[in-house]
């Protein structure tokens, strides 16, 4: 990708025309790493060196910060069309067998009420993906062509002007300087960038390994799907390998937190929202039990199970005196 | 303009039969965007009809909240708020006029 290093190839045809639409995100991020940088500068800490790394550790985290909300809202709206389910299904009974146009268009009209009323929609949006896309082509983009940057051979781009682009270009990470590729470092840079690559797989890995070990409902671990699903959890992390040998330090450094920080989302989404049958909701459902009788305990009120109990003596009792028959309901005398 | 309706129609069934019909349902309203155009367009013609159909299409975003959602009974860009004129309830069953010409 980068014998010719006295062009910017990122710069011709297709992709440079999709950066150049892509030209205020990668500005925003050039001015988000520079005031961070900023601020670090002013603490004491060298302009040059790991001051930078830091900066595009905030990157990622502001990256993260704003895309969380969005996150969040989404799994909410599934927790509502979870607890809807019972009311859908109610609707679908009604028209059940029902075929005609007019039917079909009824039911689809009340369920649409029904989200509506509750502020659910089944068209939950795939944005957050979407945008980690684009954020993080522009990333790859703006660390690509810091480079160029500091040799003069691309014009300035954002905060990045070509004294900031060499302070950049010149800072370094466990020794190894930022901009370099794995195909042009030398034995020390190769070790420690190739470790970063491992790294980076091994956490992609674990969030999609520990997604279906535990957020999958138990009727769908089997089956050819299942094991299609389990050779894909390896199939990304090998391909991401490859591309990592040809992207600078400091993308690598960039993926590797931002595949940290998704790990880290994702076990707290299994914790608090886990899929309904999965082993992780299993074990909400345990650790909500136990809440709620901690709870029940500190108010002085009986625990669930006590209360099992007595609901199961009372209906003993009223079975010794009343008999096992259900009692009809009688008529009310006529006056 | 009658030329340019009948287009319009042609090309919003060819939609419906070749992209729309491969994609699993996810609408956020009801009648879906496409249906929504047919009968903005039937209605009110290609230019005030489309314009309806544009701003549809503009209303489903990750955040807007969807449900039903018809074509007004009297034409208004306004339609969707509250004081505009031609403001309608949402119907849980759809118009007797309305079904005459879908079956």
């Amino acid at each position: 990708m980068n014998t010719n290093t006295d062009q910017f190839l990122l710069d011709n045809g297709f992709w440079g025309w999709l950066y150049k639409l892509l030209t205020p995100v990668e500005w925003l991020m050039t001015q988000i790493m520079a005031i961070f940088h900023k601020f670090l500068t002013l603490l004491g800490m060298p302009a040059v060196g790991t001051s930078w790394v830091l900066s595009i550790i905030f990157l990622v985290i502001v990256v993260h910060a704003c895309i969380l909300p969005i996150f969040i809202k989404q799994m909410r709206a599934m927790r509502k069309m979870q607890a809807l389910q019972p009311k859908m299904q109610h609707i679908q009974n009604k028209y059940k067998g029902k075929n005609d146009q007019a039917s079909k268009d009824a039911m689809s009209r009340e369920l649409m009420k029904l989200y509506q009323d509750n502020d659910a929609n089944p068209a939950g949006s795939c944005l957050p993906m979407l945008i980690q896309g684009p954020v993080f082509m522009c990333m790859f983009y703006v660390l690509s062509a810091i480079e160029y940057i500091a040799k003069g051979k691309r014009a300035p781009l954002g905060a990045f002007d070509k004294a900031t682009a060499q302070q950049f270009a010149d800072s370094s990470n466990f020794g190894v300087n930022i901009t370099t590729r794995f195909m042009h470092a030398d034995t020390h840079a190769k070790i420690i960038i190739g470790i970063f690559i491992a790294l980076m797989c091994f956490f992609m890995w674990l969030m999609q390994f520990y997604n279906m070990r535990r957020n999958l409902p138990r009727a769908s671990m089997q089956g050819q799907q299942y094991r299609m699903q389990q050779a894909m959890t390896w199939m990304f992390p090998i391909m991401y390998i490859f591309s990592g040998l040809n992207f600078p330090f400091a993308v690598l450094i960039y993926w590797l937190t931002n595949n940290v920080c998704n790990f880290l989302r994702s076990l707290w989404q299994i914790y608090t929202f886990p899929t309904p049958g999965s082993p992780a909701a299993e074990d909400k459902e345990i650790r909500d039990h136990k809440r709620e009788n901690a709870r029940r305990k500190r108010a002085g009120e009986p625990s669930l199970e006590e209360e099992q109990l007595q609901k199961a003596k009372d209906d003993a009792a009223r079975r010794e005196t009343e008999g096992y028959q259900r009692k009809q309901p009688k008529r009310k005398k006529k006056k | 303009m009658a030329s340019a309706t009948q287009a319009a129609v042609r090309a919003i069934h060819w939609y419906q039969k070749n992209i729309s019909a491969n994609t699993p349902a996810k609408c956020r309203y009801y009648p879906t965007c496409s249906n929504y155009a047919l009968e903005a367009i039937e209605r009110f013609g290609i230019l005030r009809g489309g314009v309806l159909a544009m701003l549809r299409l503009l209303r489903c975003r990750p955040w807007s909240r969807g449900g039903i959602d018809d074509v007004p009974q009297r034409f208004s860009l306004f339609y969707r708020y509250s004081w505009s004129k031609a403001h309608e309830e949402p119907r849980l069953t759809p118009l007797a006029s309305h079904t005459k010409e879908m079956a």
